[in-house]
């Protein structure tokens, strides 16, 4: 018989309280997944917007709750143009707006010059053409859920649009929308003269930071965003579900170690005797912490597996929820699977800390007497 | 350690429970030698479970030695090498780990031994088993 094996039998005597036990700590872990998973998603979706159309870094407004709220004024658009170290800067008004069943529909108004430059894939059809307020190019997500293609007359924020042309950026907050001409879209958000973000790329041999750090310090009123951990700067939503997150990650440790706690205790307590007679057969405390240390973590390392694949489940369950899925796909990363594990093993050993103790501090016969 | 000397040696062993209300040893002595087969007697209550334990190292007493092949149970600094090599100890209740077949139950003292999984199980088969376990 193996050490392995005993921990093993040990914990198969108390069939329904291990289940349990395990039940608990997965269902902590399985929020974990998911909101890691969804957070990853949606670092994912700023991530893609942060680098369409190959731009170095966007400029917008400084302390925004939401990047779609974010406001730019042309003037200062036209000023960051007009840098010599700027090889272009194409301003972007984001409305969006509820089309269908999607209520994140991102109709985003460019002028059909920028887009040119910095296009992405054309699917069908051609790009915006100049002066044309009521064409539209539609994202091939939208297109499919729309089930309008090229030629075909859509109708978004009230207004009728024909399409011109169907394309892939790779992101999917993108493709779940359309660009039209700016013009058209400042009207319709009444919104004259103002963008959400502008997208900058600097001139080769340009360093993108002294750009970034020049253009922040002539302009008090914008920021700008070349990676993702400065998105918090003009988005406190992305903020927020990253202090939520963390704040789940230490309710599932601190209940998950209260319930491993309770089961490693009660374990603990009605083998009393039998930690007494492995004693005075020469276990030594160490042998007898690794013993109850092992259960504790076998118990939670099942748990993690268990919670990882309810997150999975419970991840696709959340993407079918078609708001979700138009603005965010599931990244499932390794670290992930490490925060779970890690989530895990701190539960196991918090759980244990104190039958372990209880436990080495009996002496042989102290643990022989317990009835 | 010579031939004649005891395997073992209790002097002026004492042992009270329940802050002293019981006095279960009151400077009990003992020599065992080598070899030597010794059955203690005795109405219930008189000690002879406690002078068993004191001898396997279970529990400390208030005061006297135990002395095993001559070296004294109170300089031992691994006391479990000394419950798992030196000495085996039979209860008069059945202290068994119930989960555990009678062959596991053998086994577990070799856990602080050598011994691998593979080869404590023929071991504990081997084993001379007055009374076989089922």
């Amino acid at each position: 018989m193996s050490f392995i094996a005993l921990v093993v039998r040990n914990l198969i005597r108390q069939r329904v309280r291990t289940l349990l036990t395990i039940l608990g700590i997965s269902i902590g872990i399985t929020t974990v997944v998911t909101l890691g998973v969804i957070t990853e998603g949606m670092k994912a979706t700023l991530d893609e917007m942060l680098t369409a159309g190959g731009s170095d870094f966007i400029v917008a407004q400084k302390g925004a709750a939401d990047f779609t709220f974010s406001t730019v004024t042309e003037e200062e658009w036209q000023a960051i143009a007009a840098r010599d170290d700027v090889l272009w800067a194409h301003g972007q008004l984001m409305h969006v707006v509820r089309v269908g069943s999607n209520p994140f529909f991102a109709l985003v108004g460019v002028r059909p010059d920028d887009l040119a430059e910095a296009p992405p894939a054309l699917l069908a059809g051609t790009f915006l053409p100049a002066g044309d307020l009521a064409a539209v190019m539609l994202g091939d997500d939208a297109s499919r859920a729309l089930a309008a293609t090229v030629g075909d007359t859509v109708t978004l924020a009230g207004a009728e649009f024909y399409v011109v042309g169907i394309y892939d950026s790779g992101a999917t907050f993108q493709d779940s929308g359309a660009y039209a001409d700016l013009a058209r879209v400042q009207e319709l958000a009444s919104k004259p003269g103002i963008v959400t973000g502008v997208y900058v790329k600097v001139r080769p041999s340009v360093d993108p930071g002294e750009v970034a750090w020049a253009i922040e310090a002539e302009s008090g009123q914008v920021t700008t965003i070349s990676e993702i951990s400065e998105f918090g700067e003009v988005d406190q939503g992305a903020k927020m579900i990253d202090a939520a997150n963390l704040a789940i990650s230490v309710l599932a440790v601190g209940i998950g170690a209260i319930g491993v706690m309770n089961t490693m205790i009660m374990s603990v307590f009605e083998r009393t005797r039998e930690i007494g007679i492995l004693r005075a057969v020469g276990w030594s405390g160490r042998r007898i912490v690794r013993l109850i240390l092992t259960e504790s973590l076998l118990l939670c390392l099942i748990a993690a597996v268990v919670g990882l694949g309810l997150g999975v489940v419970a991840t696709r369950g959340v993407m079918t929820i078609e708001t979700v899925s138009a603005f965010l796909e599931p990244r499932y990363t390794t670290g992930i699977v490490l925060r779970a594990l890690m989530v895990a093993g701190i539960v196991a050993l918090a759980g244990a800390i104190y039958p372990v103790i209880r436990a080495v501090r009996l002496t042989p016969m102290e643990a022989l007497r317990h009835e | 350690m010579s031939e004649t000397a005891p395997a073992i040696e209790v002097v002026g062993l004492t042992k009270a429970f329940e802050n002293g209300r019981i006095q279960a040893l009151t400077g009990a002595d003992l020599t065992v030698r080598r070899g030597e087969w010794v059955a203690i007697v005795g109405p219930s209550g008189c000690g002879k479970s406690t002078l068993l334990h004191l001898i396997a190292a279970l529990d400390k007493p208030d005061s006297g030695r135990v002395f095993v092949n001559e070296h004294d149970l109170a300089t031992f600094h691994d006391l479990n090498h000394y419950r798992s090599h030196d000495i085996g100890i039979i209860f008069q209740l059945h202290n068994l780990l119930p989960s555990l077949t009678a062959s596991e139950n053998v086994q577990i003292p070799m856990f602080e031994t050598h011994l691998g999984g593979a080869q404590r199980r023929p071991k504990a088969v081997l084993l001379p088993a007055p009374g076989r376990l089922s």
